[in-house]
């Protein structure tokens, strides 16, 4: 049986570095970032273990928080806990600062990456949800250049992300959430902390009075991929908030997932609570 | 209550080998193996149910690195029973050390020892072993239909002790008791109640997995290290299963990581015993995480049915409990821990008309065993919710109605007396109860008087307020003896030698702090060894909440004989008479003013005249098992949009006589809290339709970590129990069975529903949410 210690690990120092591994078969390996699900999976032996690996934590580029033609750059390596603590997320993104702050425990929160988190492609990634909600684009590069995929099309199926051979993730860019918009965040687990949620929601709405502008809603642990609700959002969208629409938003959300039981939970719970976790955001509003 | 002043108990001294573990100095058997050890791997049964046909290990013996591998082929066919118990044990003897049937899925079927862990697990791959599947028994109620398969069809199976064991019928034990008339009281009471209840398979989830050791020593004997509870128990099982003579075989505990009654067991010893005889090396086995869910003990799951009858006025007429344990694939605990549903559990509430009847029963499903609480957190989850229904049924607050029906000091219960260890019960008055005091501190300090009822309550977020009672026990009377050996040295200081088992809890500690009160000294004199079956006394183990009342007894026998003998050699050297001598801090005054010092005192035992060594030893045995008491408060959060529960604060409040040690007795009591807290909540056995523990981690097998700790207040209410050291009884099992009850009942008062099983995951109660809607 192979050991941790058996693995070949490069570590590259620039991006360029990285995507020159990457560019070649012999010497591609599995990208490594944190390594909070990876390194756990290969050590209960639900992944086998690689042949080589591709440490990316000492790519600066991939670390970087900033705020660009008015959105926001989050490196694929940066950790959970520095957008919980970093001013710009803070401010422009409390839904995922609140899904980071729900990750593992803060020693898992050090390490973990939200570029990890997404490319580990569970439906029970916590951050996705919050990056659906604020229309996040995923940006790959490779030798050959960069592409950008919006999130919802980058999650392709259950474990399955759009992320060719030769490529990384480079970063996500999210559409700060607008002023005077509000975002929540929900997450069922059976402790406060290291358990994989049962369900987990976010929403970014934007309220005029009692009428809705705009609003993006969206859950993980339901499908296959984390989703946005776009039946639920349309019938919500440019209605005025009152205690019908929230009955028929929830009677909505039941019709619009399609969840499955597993270790965690049941697939009628889990269907139930999506309609009241929606149904809460919107009486919170 | 009794006015003392104490100067060494009753305060919160340091735990002696607090130091030594904070500063991680080599103290677990790990630490203990040397660079050579072999390790030893277990091929476990991947089948509920089936025969070996055949199994072929030339293979593995020829492996890499392999020295010796054992399977049913080579090795001693003694049958035994694993649970660490008395003797002759109230337990069938079903077990061997390897068997030709695998009766669950994490059953022994051959193991190997090699030069590392990783050549070992290689070995395991290259036996060859074909099974007969038969077919698998996953429910009490299958166990009992008259066409179900057999599980312990050897001949060989006996129950030592004169109690019914019916194996052909899956049948492990039957035990009950009637006292006045209950089937005419139920039926005349003004309300009846008969609800059935669920409890879940829980594990202990001690830090420290299962771990031993053996080596052979220079004389040729075999020396056991071991993470165990019961070292002289285990001393006498392995010798049984091996077929050696116990004087060939000497059992150590180093400090353990924590064990909660899972290591009440002789679990892994024989084997490495063996292994170490037939290889003269050193072995070393401690079992993974998942092992330890699968293969170690578990606690006993346990459905109860309850039947109860009020009048109006709040007199409690009819109390009964029909339990069936399911006690897995062997019996160890199982006729024990259903006993004690009963007898920790009924006499807490005064009634005339009372019945119990239970069977174990035999499923191949993981093994039952014994667990902190011990059959009492089980029952008590059931009466403690009923009762809560009775008081609501006749209009009475819940609180109201367990004060005017609990025990009080001076009080018997025919249960008592009908239900013992596999035998009959110990008549017993109560002798120390401060259940009132428990009641009043603990609703005083959550706030009772702010509950209200759920009917007044709307909206997303209810809150809800419950509250239970609870007793246990203290020791096993007229069976279960503790003894100490106490031995001056020159200096003043003492070695006390005793046979009882620090599993963590800090009993070294305690039992220092009695010899030193009843000596007249200080802790920093005591050095205290315990557990080691070459060089101390014997004693029955940890379990059965009765270190600090019997052993401690022992400990306090004992040291009340040296003192006598330090006063008898300062009566010489001071020449007057012995009576007219005191001692205090360490050295022994007459009434004249002079003095002698214990270090002078030893001295001249030890070197000057009429030379003895100051020392002396006792036994003891209980001739009753004083309960603690206690009551618990709970008050939370129900989100009736997703079922969650948050827990607001937890009191609880306990009666255990006199602390010996208040910080230790804080202690065990937050975590017997927390740790039912988990249970009640969180932790739950998922099982494959193979019967396979699918969640045999700490990634889907929750425990609550430190971050789910509501406020927590622990309130110690003082009684003074006359049989017990210094006034004490137990502390550390009774701390577990309130949660599930109290949450129960504070769920009822949040949303007005009642669980008959746990845990109370949000699918379950939205559940019963759901049911109350519809």
């Amino acid at each position: 049986m192979k050991t941790l210690e058996e693995i070949f690990c490069r570590q590259p120092e620039t991006l360029n570095e990285a995507l020159t591994l990457l560019s070649d078969e012999a010497t591609r390996g599995v990208l490594l970032s944190g390594g909070t699900d990876l390194v756990v999976q290969w050590q209960a032996g639900a992944v086998p273990m690689p042949e080589q690996v591709i440490d990316l934590s000492a790519v600066p580029e991939l670390k970087e928080i900033s705020a660009q033609d008015g959105c926001l750059r989050i490196g694929a390596c940066v950790t959970h806990a520095a957008i919980r603590n970093h001013a710009l997320t803070r401010e422009a993104l409390p839904a995922l600062v609140a899904a980071c702050a729900s990750i593992g425990a803060r020693q898992i929160q050090s390490r973990g990456t939200l570029g990890g988190n997404v490319a580990n492609a569970s439906p029970a990634g916590d951050a996705s949800p919050a990056l659906l909600v604020a229309d996040a684009r995923v940006v790959t590069a490779s030798l050959a250049g960069e592409r950008c995929i919006p999130m919802n099309e980058f999650l392709l199926d259950y474990r399955k992300i759009d992320r060719h051979p030769d490529e990384l993730i480079l970063r996500f860019e999210l559409t700060p959430c607008p002023q005077g918009g509000i975002e929540r965040f929900c997450k069922i687990g059976t402790r406060g902390a290291q358990a994989i949620s049962k369900v987990m929601g976010a929403c970014r709405v934007v309220m005029h009075g009692k009428d809705i502008q705009h609003m993006a809603l969206a859950l993980g642990s339901v499908a296959a991929t984390a989703i946005r609700l776009p039946e639920t959002e349309k019938l919500l969208a440019g209605k005025t908030l009152c205690e019908e629409l929230v009955d028929e938003a929830e009677a909505c959300v039941l019709r619009e997932v399609h969840p499955i039981a597993d270790i965690r939970s049941t697939a009628e719970y889990r269907r139930w609570v999506s309609g009241r976790i929606v149904r809460g955001f919107l009486e919170s509003l | 209550m009794k006015k003392e002043t104490f100067s060494v108990v009753n305060h919160s001294v340091l735990k002696i080998d607090g130091l030594q573990l904070a500063l991680g100095r080599k103290s677990y058997v790990a630490d203990l193996k040397p660079s050579d050890a072999l390790y030893v791997k277990m091929l476990w049964s991947p089948h509920a149910h089936a025969e070996i046909t055949s199994i072929d290990i030339r293979k593995a013996e020829t492996m890499p690195g392999v020295r010796c591998v054992l399977c049913h082929t080579n090795t001693p066919r003694n049958i035994h029973c694993t649970a660490g118990q008395g003797f002759p044990e109230p337990s069938p003897y079903d077990t061997f050390m390897f068997d030709k049937k695998v009766r669950y899925v994490g059953d022994r079927v051959a193991a190997v020892a090699a030069e590392t862990p990783e050549q070992a697990e290689e070995a395991l791959k290259t036996i060859e072993v074909t099974y007969n599947l038969l077919e698998p028994v996953f429910t009490v109620d299958r166990a009992l239909e008259p066409d179900a398969p057999i599980i312990h069809d050897e001949p060989e199976a006996h129950i030592p002790i004169p109690v019914p064991y019916e194996p052909e019928h899956n049948i492990v034990a039957k035990v009950g008791m009637e006292a006045g008339e209950f089937d005419q009281a139920l039926a005349q009471a003004d309300y009846s109640f008969d609800y059935t209840y669920e409890t879940p398979y829980a594990q202990h989830c001690p830090i420290e997995t299962y771990i031993s050791m053996a080596h052979i020593d220079a004389r040729g004997r075999v020396v056991v290290e071991t993470s165990t509870q019961v070292p002289f128990h285990a001393r006498r099982i392995i010798a049984r299963t091996l077929g050696i003579p116990v004087r060939q075989i000497r059992v150590i505990k180093p400090r353990i990581g924590g064990g909660f009654g899972s290591k009440q067991e002789m679990l892994l010893e024989d084997v490495v015993a063996l292994m170490a005889l037939r290889t003269g090396r050193h072995v070393i086995w401690q079992l993974t995480r998942a092992e330890n869910f699968r293969t170690g003990r578990t606690r006993h799951p346990i459905r109860l049915r309850i039947r109860t009858g009020v009048q109006k006025d709040g007199t409690l007429s009819a109390l009964g409990m029909d339990a069936i344990n399911n006690t897995g694939a062997y019996g160890g605990h199982g006729l024990t821990v259903v006993s004690c549903c009963g007898s920790k559990v009924l006499p807490l509430y005064r009634c005339d008309n009372i019945h119990f009847d239970a069977r174990v029963v035999y499923t191949n499903l993981p093994v039952g065993g014994a667990y902190r609480g011990f059959g009492a957190t089980q029952a008590f989850f059931a009466v403690e919710t009923q009762i809560d229904e009775m008081a609501e049924a006749i209009g009475m607050d819940p609180l109201v109605f367990r004060q005017k029906n609990h025990i009080r000091t001076g009080d018997g219960s025919p249960v008592f007396q009908a239900l013992g260890e596999g035998k009959e019960g110990t008549p017993m008055t109560i002798g120390s109860c401060a259940l009132d005091q428990c009641i009043l501190q603990g609703a005083a300090a959550i706030g009772w008087e702010r509950r209200t009822p759920h009917t007044e309550k709307t909206g997303r977020y209810r809150t809800g307020i419950g509250m239970c009672c609870l007793m246990q026990g203290s020791s096993v009377p007229e069976i279960d003896m503790g003894a100490a050996a106490i031995k001056m040295n020159d200096d003043g200081s003492f070695n006390l030698t005793i046979g009882a088992t620090d599993l963590g809890t800090g009993s070294d500690t305690v039992l220092g702090q009695i010899a030193a009160e009843a000596l007249r000294t200080t802790i920093d004199q005591m050095i205290v060894y315990s557990s080691d079956t070459d060089l101390t006394p014997f004693d029955v183990g940890a379990y059965a909440s009765s270190t600090t009342y019997l052993s401690g007894e022992a400990v306090r026998k004992a040291a009340v004989k040296v003192l006598n003998q330090i006063l008898g050699v300062a009566a010489e050297m001071l020449e007057v008479p012995a009576e007219s001598l005191e001692a205090r801090e360490s050295t022994v005054f007459s009434a004249d003013g002079r003095q002698a010092t214990y270090s002078e005192i030893c001295l001249y035992a030890l070197y000057q005249k009429n030379q003895f060594q100051i020392m002396d030893s006792a036994s003891h045995i209980t001739h009753k098992s004083p309960p603690p008491f206690a009551a618990h408060f709970v008050e939370l959060e129900l989100d009736t949009f997703t079922g969650c529960i948050k827990l607001l604060q937890y009191v609880a409040t306990v009666d255990c006589g006199t602390a010996i040690n208040p910080k230790l007795a804080e202690g065990q009591t937050e975590g017997g809290v927390m740790n039912g807290l988990s249970y009640a909540l969180t932790e739950q056995y998922l099982f494959d339709s193979r019967g396979k523990m699918t969640n045999a981690s700490f990634h889907n097998y929750h425990i609550w970590s430190m971050r789910d700790k509501p406020i927590l207040k622990t309130i110690l209410v003082p009684s003074y129990e006359e049989t017990g050291p210094f006034g004490a009884k137990s502390v550390s099992e009774i701390c577990i069975n309130g949660p599930a009850p109290a949450i129960n009942n504070a769920l009822y008062n949040a949303a007005g529903i009642r669980l008959r099983e746990f845990p109370f995951t949000p699918e379950r109660v939205w559940n019963e949410l759901q049911k109350k809607q519809a």
